[in-house]
């Protein structure tokens, strides 16, 4: 490698260069340049080093490349002498050229002078909770986040008519916060006399709309029609006994009656329906002219009906078959003329599909070619694929109760979400280094095996190592539970030191009745930096050690923890052993939203001092403990204490 | 070799390869108008910075030359690729350019890297800010970017009520 290097030698006034020692402000910024030959790259890099001693140095400069102009141009003198000297090269001239002002030293930048863009940048990857702290700091960055996306990233739910109208007088207040996502849990809304309000107020921004009972009333239709911006609609229960006439109405009836409702049909991209009440057979078909009128739909799932107790369980069987499987399949497959039709379905939540028609779903998917994936398939959906196996599998997203290896494993490639009870799977090979389920999101791991079940447990070893013991980066929430009964499956089974190392990115982590040492919930708070809750649930062995750690740790453990927002310690069949300490030394200075600790040593004092330490700016709720704390008589006591010291606190029931 | 002189707001002039210039879109720009308006096509471009001091300068070029080899990301990059780019891209030397660097500095070096167009720098030094407020508390955004809360009344409290219904389910 050729190396050739320049030293030139300029002089500005840096005055504010602190990590300098010169006494009168001149500083000689020595250039080099070097050109590399082989990467034909050449930079000034400037060394910033303060001399007083001028003399030695700048009759340094030259240069000894025979490329490039200014090379035999020497500098004698000091900063003052410089304008005195006639013949100098291009780069000192340049910096005679500069005017006493510009040589003045630019304050740092301050975080709010940020330009737009930037800041938009910066914010795009920070967190809601983050966000919700910027809007409490000043009025600038407030304004960054006071945007109509952001506000819509948020679910409001609406559970009594009190936060209906609560939430409506919200909105007189703050006209420019604008929630997108609204769901109706209560069964009543339609009828409460703010309704219209709400209605005039939400609807035209409404794009999540979930509604727990939908019968097709006229106001229920009437709201449905006025949320022009709908994209997702989920009910939990339709009740179409009552023939609602606009429901049931043709194209040409809805056109005159009701004309914004077709339009809001035609938004929709995920359409969720949990059971359909009907009194009779002849008042399903309206599901298919529903179905149809939504036409960009991208999620979609087989909704159960429910008829009267005259009809038997395998008619019910057979009208899901032809009255709502029949709708999808042609959905899936047709494209009707007189209905433009765009079979771009994604997901398809298969919860509420008898066994038996899984096949005939999903072979409908493989043969149209559509790329949808199955939601919530269970062991019985897939004890009845015969054909497509291979093409079924990898179409599944999320899998309830078991798996086992005679479907073969490295079919399922879009598996996403697990739930299986250990005396249920049935793995009968070892997969050494082998990382099943790749895409793997969410894992419930229900240990219920007996060992009647598999002699020595050696299915569940294979199912610890197939699940537990492999890097898993996508894994975000791992719920790990031993049934307080009916089991004898042993505890050692599973260490934290098992999944810490691999689930690097889990949010959301609950285990139940582990009877694991101090040391693994230590291991947890240490290594899982990012989980946002932490539920612990009988979890016999669980003092202040597991949480804290040793009293020389700098501080406590569990504040490594510096994302978790929801902390829960539940004990319904045991005391609990945390004290007042864990509050003293590490709950009042975390930021947790939701608190929630069950422990028959912890004091109403740990309460009152919260009320003096970080956690009382975050903390949203505080259920009623099981145990109630020391000194505290009834629930009413402990409502009445949180009020006093927290007044702002929602105060939930367990 | 053709270089360039790229010139501080304090007058601190450094001599660049054209190459290594050209990571700049700014530079980019500069270097090419230079071209079509001078006669001489040897003649050595100069460009003025007039918003970014010498040591901010001397510290994205720093960059640039350590992140020669890497490809040019464009500007216009949509937010997951630029994301998994600022990612992928976070060395340990850019760590440790990074590391001994206040907040100040870093500001000044966003600023500079937004006005030059350097992509991948803009995007450690947003992420670096990132990290610095997230999961932070108020009063810790305010102590760390010098900030002071300009609340009047009860605007604070107002803001306390708005956020209680920003509760994810």
């Amino acid at each position: 490698m050729v190396k050739i290097q320049y030293r030139l030698v300029v002089f500005s006034k840096m005055e504010n260069l602190e990590d300098n020692n010169c006494s009168d402000g001149e500083h000689k910024n020595e250039i080099e340049v070097e050109e590399i030959a082989e990467t034909d790259v050449a930079i000034a890099s400037l060394k910033q080093e303060c001399t007083c001693d001028t003399d030695n140095e700048t009759g340094a400069f030259g240069r000894d490349s025979t490329n490039g102009d200014g090379g035999d141009c020497g500098v004698d003198g000091d900063v003052e002498d410089i304008g005195a000297c006639a013949d100098l090269c291009g780069i000192e001239k340049i910096a005679l050229q500069c005017n006493a002002e510009s040589l003045v030293y630019s304050p740092a930048v301050h975080f709010l002078e940020l330009p737009d863009l930037v800041v938009e940048e910066i914010l795009k990857h920070v967190d809601k909770d983050t966000k919700l702290s910027l809007r409490l700091t000043c009025h600038a960055t407030k304004k960054w986040v006071e945007t109509q996306t952001f506000m819509s990233l948020f679910h409001v739910s609406i559970n009594a008519d009190e936060e209906m109208i609560s939430l409506v007088q919200f909105a007189k207040l703050f006209p420019t916060t604008k929630w997108k996502k609204i769901a109706f849990l209560e069964k009543l809304f339609a009828s409460h006399q703010s309704f219209p309000s709400f209605v005039s107020t939400f609807s035209s921004h409404i794009t999540h709309l979930h509604i727990h009972y939908f019968n097709g009333g006229l106001a229920q239709i009437l709201f449905l029609s006025s949320c022009e911006t709908l994209v997702h609609l989920q009910i939990d229960e339709m009740d179409i006994r009552d023939n609602p006439s606009l429901l049931v109405a043709s194209d040409k009836t809805l056109k005159a009656k009701c004309p914004k409702l077709l339009e809001v049909f035609t938004t929709l991209k995920t359409l969720v329906i949990g059971t359909i009440f009907f009194n009779n057979v002849k008042q399903l078909p309206f599901y298919q002219t529903f179905l149809q009128r939504c036409r960009k739909l991208e999620k979609v799932n087989v909704p159960r009906p429910q008829g009267p107790n005259t009809i038997s369980w395998e008619a019910v069987k057979t009208i899901q078959l032809k009255s709502i499987i029949g709708p999808i399949s042609e959905y899936l497959h047709k494209k009707p003329v007189t209905s433009p039709i765009k079979t771009d379905i994604k997901l398809l939540d298969v919860e509420g599909l008898f066994s038996r028609h899984f096949p005939t779903v999903a072979e409908s998917c493989v043969r149209t070619g559509a790329v949808t994936l199955f939601e919530n398939v269970n062991e019985k959906h897939v004890k009845y694929l015969f054909t497509h196996e291979g093409d079924i599998l990898q179409r599944i997203a999320s899998l309830k109760e078991k798996i086992d290896d005679r479907r073969p494993i490295e079919k399922w490639v879009n598996l996403q979400d697990l739930y299986v009870r250990s005396s249920r799977c049935d793995i009968r090979n070892e997969y050494p280094g082998y990382i099943a389920y790749p895409k793997l999101k969410n894992l419930t791991l229900l240990m219920d095996s007996r060992e009647r079940d598999d002699p020595n447990f050696l299915m569940l070893q294979r199912l610890v190592k197939l699940l537990i013991m492999s890097e898993r980066v996508n894994l975000e929430k791992f719920y790990l539970q031993w049934p307080a009964f009916s089991h004898n499956t042993p505890q050692d089974y599973i260490r934290a030191q098992d999944f810490c190392g691999n689930f690097c990115n889990l949010t959301k982590l609950h285990v139940s009745g582990w009877t694991a040492p101090d040391d693994d919930f230590l291991l947890i708070c240490s290594v899982l930096i990012k989980l946002k809750h932490l539920i612990l649930e009988e979890c016999l062995n669980l003092t202040d050690y597991g949480l804290l750690g040793s009293s020389e740790l700098l501080y406590p453990a569990i504040m490594n923890l510096r994302h978790l927002v929801r902390l829960e310690v539940r004990n319904r069949n045991n005391p609990g052993f945390l004290t007042d300490q864990c509050f003293e030394l590490a709950f009042v200075n975390m930021r947790l939203k939701f608190l929630l600790i069950e422990s028959f040593h912890v004091t109403k004092n740990a309460y009152e001092n919260m009320a003096e330490g970080e956690i009382r700016y975050t903390i949203q709720k505080l259920p009623i403990p099981h145990i109630l704390p020391r000194g505290v008589a009834d629930q009413d006591e402990f409502k009445a204490l949180v009020e006093m010291h927290f007044p702002n606190v929602i105060i939930t029931s367990t | 070799m053709a270089l360039v002189r790229v010139i501080s707001s304090d007058g601190a002039a450094f001599l660049v390869s054209q190459r290594l210039a050209k990571r700049s879109g700014k530079l980019k720009t500069e270097i090419e108008t230079f071209r079509k308006s001078s006669d001489n096509s040897e003649a050595q471009p100069e460009i003025r910075i007039v918003t970014i001091r010498a040591e901010i300068l001397r510290l994205v070029l720093q960059w640039l030359q350590q992140h020669q080899n890497d490809p040019v990301l464009p500007a216009n990059q949509n937010e997951q690729d630029g994301r998994g780019d600022a990612e992928m891209g976070q060395s340990q030397w850019d760590r440790d350019f990074l590391a001994p660097m206040d907040l100040g500095i870093v500001m000044e070096l966003i600023l500079a890297a937004n006005h030059l167009e350097v992509k991948g720098l803009l995007d450690i030094t947003c992420k670096l800010v990132e990290s610095k407020i997230t999961g932070r508390t108020v009063d810790e955004i305010r102590t760390a970017f010098k900030l002071k809360s300009d609340f009047k009344g009860n605007e604070e409290e107002q803001t306390r009520l708005e956020n209680r219904w920003c509760v994810e389910n």
